[in-house]
């Protein structure tokens, strides 16, 4: 794929300054995000509806707002939106078939961003209702990887990550329930952030499960991905000074966690190598390795399914009779399954989260990090239903699941960041820590990057 | 979902590409996936719960 040579290399933060320096305007760096859409948009499928009009208004305003020098930190910056937020004026369909809606509100966290000056371009790709893991839609068309057009993208933020991949658009808007922001962050080779539960708020987001769903951004950088959590987590995530702000090279008295029983089994070890690897690098800057095993790990998949099946069957109750010849058919078999959960079950096993949260919190005292992959696979192909895991057949959604919903059980903050590439396709790492530890978390992200020499403009 | 939205009208479903669910043809998918999400459940139950309340809402970092 022809990624716009204008964006491919062009980093929000080299966007901002350039703008501020009056040496590239807004609208101009808007209109070259729709030429890109409009040369690569059909055989990627990043944006399901692309709002013109409304993209060059807003940069016009932006533009407005740069002389005037009363300019917000996104400024003219162009960004995709997962289908399932709400932006004013535009339609969500969640990736669905039929249903749809046209919010005369933004979500917060749109509206967070628009006040920051950036521009939303349009709605991006979704799994059907953010229920999948691929970028797979047979609705609407599969999201494709922006580095191999043949495989998936990963999902279910699939078109904000093709897109900010892709040269689409700057960063990206997404959801994450089960792992819905670091999968395809890991695959398109990209930033994530999965935010402290409950830090962004989901208002005006089309809920999957309540208890998990989180709204996070996709960036190109560190940087980049905090400059956007710092517009939409708004006041609530501290004032940058708190937890670092510039990465100390040093790491000195900082324990990290390096999860182990995700290297052991499940896991490509071309991946598993190089998490070692950065665990190593880690430690050559000066922080305290140790290795952590998860409790309950052999539990978690089922308290998450039932959890999740559970609440997402009482979010579409309200209209699945209606749209059930549309569903696509394991989505729906999931919410018939968890329509037919007893509400005794979804209680136990709500204890049982508990149970491992209260447990890891105490197994971790000390602990400042935890490391792990972030997917045990590089970006499959669009075809396939099962991929080999070292050595073992796994259904694809097993595979890409089966590090990111681990720590989805315990409300923390966890960043993914690109780890390293197996023939070309890149893979990730996640780094998780206390709940509102997401400052300290990216300046450990920034730090690893810079050591590692992959650079962070 | 707030009210600051209205629905819009369906559009087509799925014509052809029927999902199957019309036949009952998905059933014994749907009932294999609850069996498995009940054995997961059983297994967790025996997990020391006394005491332990449902994770509901968000709850203080222990």
């Amino acid at each position: 794929v022809a990624i716009s040579p204008d964006l491919a290399g062009l980093t929000i933060a080299a966007a901002s300054r350039e703008l501020a320096a009056r040496r590239l305007s807004a609208v101009e760096l808007v209109e070259g995000t729709l030429t890109a859409i409009d040369r690569d948009n059909e055989r990627l499928n990043a944006y399901l509806h692309v709002d013109r009009e409304g993209a060059l208004a807003a940069a016009r305003r932006a533009e407005a707002a740069l002389d005037d020098g009363r300019a917000g930190p996104l400024a003219g910056i162009p960004i995709c939106v997962k289908d399932v937020i709400h932006v004013a004026g535009m339609p969500t369909t969640a990736g669905s078939s039929g249903w749809s809606r046209l919010p005369t509100a933004d979500a917060t966290a749109v509206a967070r961003l628009r006040e920051a000056g950036a521009v939303v371009v349009g709605k991006g790709n979704t799994n059907e209702f953010a229920f999948g893991i691929d970028g797979r839609n047979p609705h609407r068309g599969d999201c494709r990887n922006p580095r191999d057009p043949t495989r998936i993208s990963g999902g279910s933020s699939a078109g904000p990550a093709c897109a900010t991949g892709a040269g689409l658009a700057l960063g990206g808007l997404g959801t994450d329930t089960s792992g819905s922001l670091r999968v395809p962050a890991s695959l398109c080779g990209l930033v994530a952030v999965r935010p402290t539960h409950g830090l962004v708020p989901t208002a005006g987001v089309v809920p999957l499960a309540w208890s998990y769903d989180t709204v996070g951004p996709l960036a190109r950088t560190v940087g980049d991905a905090a400059l956007l959590l710092d517009a939409i987590a708004g006041p609530a995530l501290g004032p940058a000074g708190d937890a670092g702000g510039d990465p100390p090279p040093d790491l000195r008295g900082r324990t990290v966690g390096l999860l182990t029983q995700f290297l052991e089994t499940g896991c490509d070890p071309e991946i598993a190598a190089a998490t070692r690897a950065a665990a190593a690098l880690l430690e050559s800057l000066g922080a305290d390795i140790r290795p952590v095993e998860l409790l309950r790990l052999e539990h978690i998949d089922a308290i998450h399914t039932v959890i999740q099946f559970a609440e997402a069957a009482a979010v579409h109750r309200q209209w699945i009779d209606d749209q059930r010849p549309r569903y696509e058919p394991a989505v729906l078999d999931r919410l018939e399954a968890g329509a037919a959960l007893a509400a005794t079950d979804y209680l136990e096993a709500q204890r049982a989260r508990e149970l491992v949260r209260v447990e890891t919190a105490r197994a971790i005292v000390g602990v400042d990090a935890l490391i792990a992959p972030a997917t045990p696979i590089v970006a499959p192909p669009l075809d396939v239903d099962t991929v080999d895991v070292d050595g073992r057949p796994i259904p694809v959604r097993t595979a890409l699941l089966s590090f990111a919903v681990p720590l989805s059980q315990l409300g923390t903050p966890v960043v993914a960041i690109p780890l390293g590439e197996s023939a070309g396709l890149p893979f990730g790492l996640q780094i998780t820590g206390r709940p509102g530890t997401e400052r300290s978390l990216l300046a450990l992200a920034s730090a690893y990057r810079r050591a590692a020499g992959v650079g962070e403009p | 979902m707030g009210d600051a939205e209205r629905a819009v009208e369906p559009g087509p479903d799925n014509g052809d590409k029927d999902n199957g669910d019309g036949a009952g043809a998905r059933r014994p998918k749907v009932a294999a996936l609850v069996a498995k999400l009940r054995d997961g459940v059983d297994r967790f139950r025996a997990l020391p719960l006394e005491g332990v309340p449902p994770a509901l809402g968000d709850r203080p970092w222990p």
